[in-house]
């Protein structure tokens, strides 16, 4: 069979069922047409899917959907915000532990200057 | 009018003298020193800053320990380190403003030593020791020269026992000598050989 055929029985025209309105009215009716499948039918169809997200027991779980990303979303910048303040942290240590080796560096130097200053004249005396 | 002048000075005085109370002097009137610098360092180590990190300063160890113990007690390290290309940059005036911070009650000046040259250079070496009641509150240094100026200005129980204690600790190295920083004692003799 040549793919002409296939495709023109795939679009051939199908009468629909005879109680096709009756069901739909029912669905509609009803709002709980995604736990009442239709007989027969092996997947969910366009209609059934859209009844899907308006049910009661699909709302809830995409809220709960909902609720699960948002909080894994502040659970991950929560964790990317504490791990930017501990390496603040740690920069900000490093820097404090470089001033303080400078200024006690100085007060070395410092304290150098002044004992050179006071031992000079006792070092000439000396001599 | 003199009344008037009197009370703006006394003012003006209070925060001067208020600062100086809990060992710490306003080094704010060298700020126009280092404009004139052509090197320098500032220095401003606060107790927020001590307190935050002071423990994670310093190496483990016994002299890492002993060293962490007088950093935490600490309130504050303030240095200004300034060197001049002009050996007329500055004037004793400029230092006396932060001198006269020292005339306060608790100042101890324990270490003093000027030099006038001929030519109007001078130098000037002073450490005090901050004592409000005996109890030790902080420490000053200043070293002047004709083309370098040095402040330091430790906050907090320190002496310079303790400074010493902070010496080989952070790659400074010891300061010992002339009974500013008492010496360790002597290792005990070798036993003699037989």
């Amino acid at each position: 069979m040549s793919i002409d055929h296939e495709l023109r029985d795939a679009l051939r025209r199908k009468e629909a069922p005879a109680d096709l309105s009756d069901r739909v009215l029912a669905r509609i009716n009803t709002g709980t047409a995604a736990t009442t499948p239709r007989p027969g039918a092996t997947g969910s169809t366009a209609l059934g899917s859209s009844a899907a997200l308006g049910s009661s027991t699909a709302l809830g779980s995409s809220t709960v959907r909902r609720w699960l990303a948002a909080a894994a979303v502040v659970a991950v910048a929560a964790g990317g915000a504490e791990r930017y303040y501990t390496q603040q942290q740690a920069v900000e240590a490093a820097r404090v532990r470089e001033e303080l080796r400078v200024a006690l560096q100085i007060t070395s130097d410092t304290l150098v200057r002044v004992q050179s200053k006071l031992s000079a004249p006792a070092d000439n005396g000396s001599r | 009018m003199k009344t008037t002048l009197s009370l703006v000075v006394f003012t003006l005085l209070i925060p001067i003298a208020a600062s100086a109370q809990d060992g710490k002097l306003n080094l704010s009137f060298l700020d126009r020193l280092a404009e004139r610098a052509s090197e320098k360092q500032e220095i401003t180590i606060d107790s927020s800053m001590l307190n935050s990190f002071g423990r994670g300063l310093v190496p483990q160890g016994p002299k890492g320990d002993a060293a962490r113990e007088v950093i935490t007690q600490l309130k504050g390290i303030f240095v200004r380190n300034y060197e001049f290309d002009d050996s007329k940059a500055y004037s004793m005036d400029d230092i006396n403003a932060i001198r006269k911070q020292l005339s306060a009650p608790g100042w101890i000046r324990i270490v003093a030593n000027e030099e006038k040259k001929k030519n109007g250079d001078f130098e000037l070496q002073e450490v005090y020791l901050f004592q409000p009641g005996g109890k030790l509150g902080g420490i000053f240094f200043l070293n002047a020269e004709p083309r370098e100026l040095s402040v330091v200005n430790i906050v907090g129980p320190i002496d310079l026992a303790a400074l010493g204690a902070l010496g080989g600790v952070l790659g400074i190295p010891s300061v010992q000598g002339l009974g500013l920083v008492p010496s360790p004692p002597p290792p005990p003799p070798a036993p003699p050989k037989k």
